[in-house]
């Protein structure tokens, strides 16, 4: 019977100490229909994302939040590394951008901006067939949309993890520039500053793939184990496909605005 | 003009073209989502293609005002369930990673049922199926008379399926919450790792429960159906 009395103390339970995954007693749960809520919740309990991820009824929120999120967060980054290559000596802008910030450097900067923050999400919108396709190849229930809100949620993911570095990058960039240091160092950082979106990547990357093997928990019992392999693989390698696609979609817009504006 | 630059212009074009229905088709904000519609309409897209893009309950849902309380008891059981999972934190962990798959499954089933319930919800809201069509003078054949009966007594029987889906699931809610509560109290009350250990599997075991369910009435309704197919 359940319901019966607990037995007497034998074996006493470690008391938890520390916060809890998933706890949600130990606070406020953050609002998940307000986008400070969903970032609060892609920091702190990224499981229960993935769950809201798959309910059909939110998908239509989560997406322009997960939006609004990138976003606000690529254009933080775009306008920070702007600063940055502002305060840097002319010598020690990467060749890259050194033509183009040299002649028409609002210009470059609006060029680098646009790049940043439309180029993660039209990677997106480039990367999102496969992703589907992969899917059901893999035989996972999934809709179109449930995986535009599963990549839309790596975005987001890629995001916030930006947001967390963006300060240390900055500091370090900073105090280069302040301490004068030699131009080829400073290159250097630079150009670490314009990879460090897909640094941040490698989180959303990461996010993605957890919540596409999260699925596979629709596919039927007996064919899990083996079919479960397959669709780690093939979203392994779309993971990478999206990895790949987005410098080439960043490099091709940048290099567009550069020269339309 | 180069080729990029009219992929971009056939590309806005589509995005505009996107960002209307857009904004006609959806609630609160809808002046971001239309703007960023423009540029990112390959993301919005899915959304205008699928109906639940429509902010809040559809018409049929509200009809039947299943969805948004079976969604909220599925969500409340399962953040509590997470929540006690959690906590046990080394407790009874071989037993919980034993039984991962299991508990994972629980959640879609519940989904699953949900989902079920309110397609029937929607098919039973419908004129024909709400009785409306009933009002039609009686037939004076027998044949017809005899097919009209069977007609409403499978729709007898839908809605009784309907309303054992109902109760299974919210049944199911109901126990697995028990046992959450169960888990803290065993938590906090010291009880032995073997009595948490019980009462995780009897929560993976709902699942089974669920389902067993679930095809034992679909297969007593089709055994049903048969059975009034050969009467006839």
């Amino acid at each position: 019977m359940l319901t019966d009395h607990l037995a007497p103390c034998i074996e006493r339970p470690p008391l938890t100490t520390g916060p809890i995954e998933g706890e949600a007693l130990a606070g406020e749960p953050p609002d998940e229909r307000s986008v400070l809520g969903l970032t609060e919740l892609l920091l702190k309990d990224s499981a229960r994302l993935d769950k809201l991820a798959r309910e059909e009824s939110r998908q239509p929120l989560l997406i322009p939040s997960f939006l609004a999120v990138g976003l606000a967060s690529f254009s933080l980054f775009a306008l920070a590394l702007v600063l940055t290559l502002n305060a840097a000596p002319p010598a020690a802008v990467p060749h890259l951008l050194a033509d183009g910030w040299a002649t028409r450097p609002a210009g470059s900067a609006v060029a680098l901006w646009l790049a940043y923050a439309l180029g993660f999400t039209l990677t997106t919108g480039v990367c999102l067939p496969s992703f589907y396709f992969y899917g059901l190849l893999a035989g996972v229930k999934v809709t179109w949309l449930q995986v535009t809100a599963q990549v839309m949620k790596g975005q987001a993911a890629t995001a916030v993890m930006l947001m967390g570095i963006l300060p240390v990058y900055l500091a370090a960039a900073l105090g280069a520039v302040a301490f004068g240091a030699p131009p080829h160092v400073q290159r250097l950082v630079l150009w670490v500053g314009l990879l460090l979106p897909f640094v941040a990547g490698l989180w959303g990357v990461r996010a993605i793939h957890a919540g596409f093997v999260g699925l596979s928990d629709t596919l039927p019992p007996e064919r899990r184990c083996n079919r479960e392999c397959w669709l780690r693989r093939l979203t392994a390698a779309c993971s990478a496909c999206y990895t790949a696609v987005c410098p080439v979609m960043i490099y091709t817009l940048w290099r567009f605005f550069a020269e339309a504006l | 003009m180069t080729l990029f630059g009219q992929t971009l212009i056939l590309y806005l074009v589509i995005g505009v073209a996107v960002a209307g229905a857009v904004y006609l088709t959806t609630g609160p904000r809808r002046w971001f989502r239309a703007a960023t519609a423009v540029p990112f309409w390959p993301v919005y897209l899915p959304l205008l293609l699928t109906r639940a893009a429509a902010n809040g309950p559809g018409p049929s849902d509200a009809a039947t005002g299943g969805p948004d309380e079976w969604s909220a008891a599925i969500e409340r059981t399962d953040r509590e369930l997470a929540a006690a999972l959690g906590s046990l934190d080394g407790w009874a962990e071989d037993v919980l990673a034993r039984e991962r798959g299991r508990i994972r499954d629980l959640r879609t089933a519940w989904l699953s049922q949900a989902r079920r319930i309110r397609e029937m919800d929607r098919l039973l809201a419908q004129p024909e199926f709400a009785g409306d069509a009933d009002d039609a003078p009686a037939p004076p054949d027998d044949r017809l008379r005899a097919s009209r009966a069977a007609r409403r007594q499978n729709v007898d029987r839908l809605c009784g399926l309907r309303q054992r889906a109902a109760d299974d699931l919210a049944r199911s809610l109901a126990w697995v919450r028990e046992l959450v509560s169960m888990i803290q109290l065993a938590k906090f009350s010291g009880a032995p790792a073997a009595r948490a250990e019980e009462l995780v599997a009897q929560i993976a075991a709902a699942v089974e429960g669920l389902s067993a369910m679930t095809w034992g009435e679909g297969e007593e309704a089709m055994a049903g159906m048969v059975d009034l197919a050969q009467r006839d």
